[in-house]
């Protein structure tokens, strides 16, 4: 049996998944990258690893992605985070023509092939208001940590406008709202309106398909992938549980496996011509 | 939901080496006036390695691309977020390849 890893080195977290043969999850881990890229890297993977029960020596094969993948000196090869992405999304959801990809930094979205391969893509403007900084920097105006997002959203009634033009703005729009007596809740739900409102600008800017299929870590609260949901016509997929926070990492983990087959293959045809 | 009008394909893009695969002079070799017409389209605004990844992504894709510093062009949005960034912020332009 072939095991593989992906490892997604992501702007605020690092992610590794561990796959069999079969494409089955053994084991997934993720910490936050910080500034040393490679020791997290690293570090991530021996702790995915133990999680599967499993020693350095069984991985057959590493693929690294995201924006610091280049810093993971121990991988097979690296991909595109957009690549991993996609080959993620259409396992999970073979139907999958469109992804959306919410992260701590970026907003990227894809149009894909009937293979999973990427075919347009586009990404927010440098700027925290398309991100899940945005969100990050809304809670804490408040008191609140990102964990406590999600709980925080379940108990709002109503969204409150937040312009979202600018995260750097929407402190002064927070405290507006918060002396006004608001709710944090309800300023929480409107600053994710307002992510959401982005994230259908960048999909309308692809000119995306269906089926939509939805990952990275913002996704995790459901209140944003059902605020889509809602304003779509299509069919939105949404990895289950904290896969949504995954699928780059598993896109690259059965990459590797393919990878592995095709090697395979070339080394049967050799030795059959030999 | 929203239609499809520009088909590119590509292949997955894997790379081997531990420094970047990218075409760095596609920043440099590009003209910064008009940034649009002539088939160019405005893609996003970009700085560091994001850059470097969007321009190989693009490249992968089978585009043309240019970059057009940010300060240059005639910009209404708030640039706050990246006035002070010691990337310059470059905003991408793509066009199918005229071969």
């Amino acid at each position: 049996m072939s095991i593989t890893a992906g490892i997604d080195v992501g702007s605020t977290y690092t992610k590794v998944v561990i796959v069999n043969d079969q494409g089955e999850i053994l084991a997934r881990e993720l910490r936050p990258t910080g500034f040393k890229l490679l020791q997290v890297a690293t570090a991530t993977l021996e702790s995915c690893i133990k999680k599967a029960g499993l020693n350095r020596e069984d991985i057959n094969y590493i693929i690294a992605t995201g924006i610091g993948r280049h810093q993971v000196t121990f991988k097979d090869v690296h991909v595109t985070d957009l690549t991993a992405s996609a080959r993620g999304a259409g396992y999970l959801f073979p139907n999958t023509r469109s992804v959306l990809d919410v992260g701590g930094q970026t907003m990227k979205a894809s149009r894909v092939d009937e293979n999973s391969k990427v075919s347009s893509f586009r990404m927010n403007d440098k700027c925290a208001a398309g991100t899940g900084a945005f969100l990050e920097k809304t809670a804490r105006y408040m008191g609140f940590e990102t964990e406590e997002i999600g709980p925080l959203l379940s108990t709002s009634r109503e969204p409150v406008p937040i312009s979202g033009v600018c995260a750097v703005f929407a402190e002064s729009e927070v405290i507006n709202h918060l002396s006004l007596g608001t709710p944090p809740a309800d300023i929480m739900l409107g600053a994710i309106t307002s992510l959401v409102e982005r994230c259908l600008q960048l999909l309308r800017r692809i000119k995306a398909e269906p089926e939509f299929t939805l990952i990275g870590g913002i996704l995790r609260f459901e209140a944003m992938a059902k605020s889509i949901g809602d304003q779509v016509d299509v069919k939105v997929n949404v990895p289950a549980d904290d896969i949504v926070q995954f699928v780059t990492a598993f896109g690259a983990a059965i990459l590797g496996q393919r990878r592995l087959k095709k090697l395979a293959e070339e080394q049967a045809l050799e030795a059959s011509a030999g | 939901m929203f239609s499809a009008d520009d088909e590119h394909s590509a292949s997955d893009s894997i790379g081997k080496g531990n420094k970047p695969d990218v075409p760095t002079s596609a920043a440099k070799s590009c003209p910064t006036d008009t940034p649009e017409g002539e088939g160019w389209k405005q893609q996003f605004s970009c700085s560091g390695d994001r850059l470097k990844e969007a321009l190989e992504t693009y490249c992968f894709l089978g585009l043309e691309v240019k970059t057009v510093p940010l300060k240059e062009m005639n910009c209404d949005g708030c640039t706050l977020c990246f006035d002070n960034e010691a990337d310059e912020t470059m905003m991408i332009f793509t066009r199918a390849k005229s071969d």
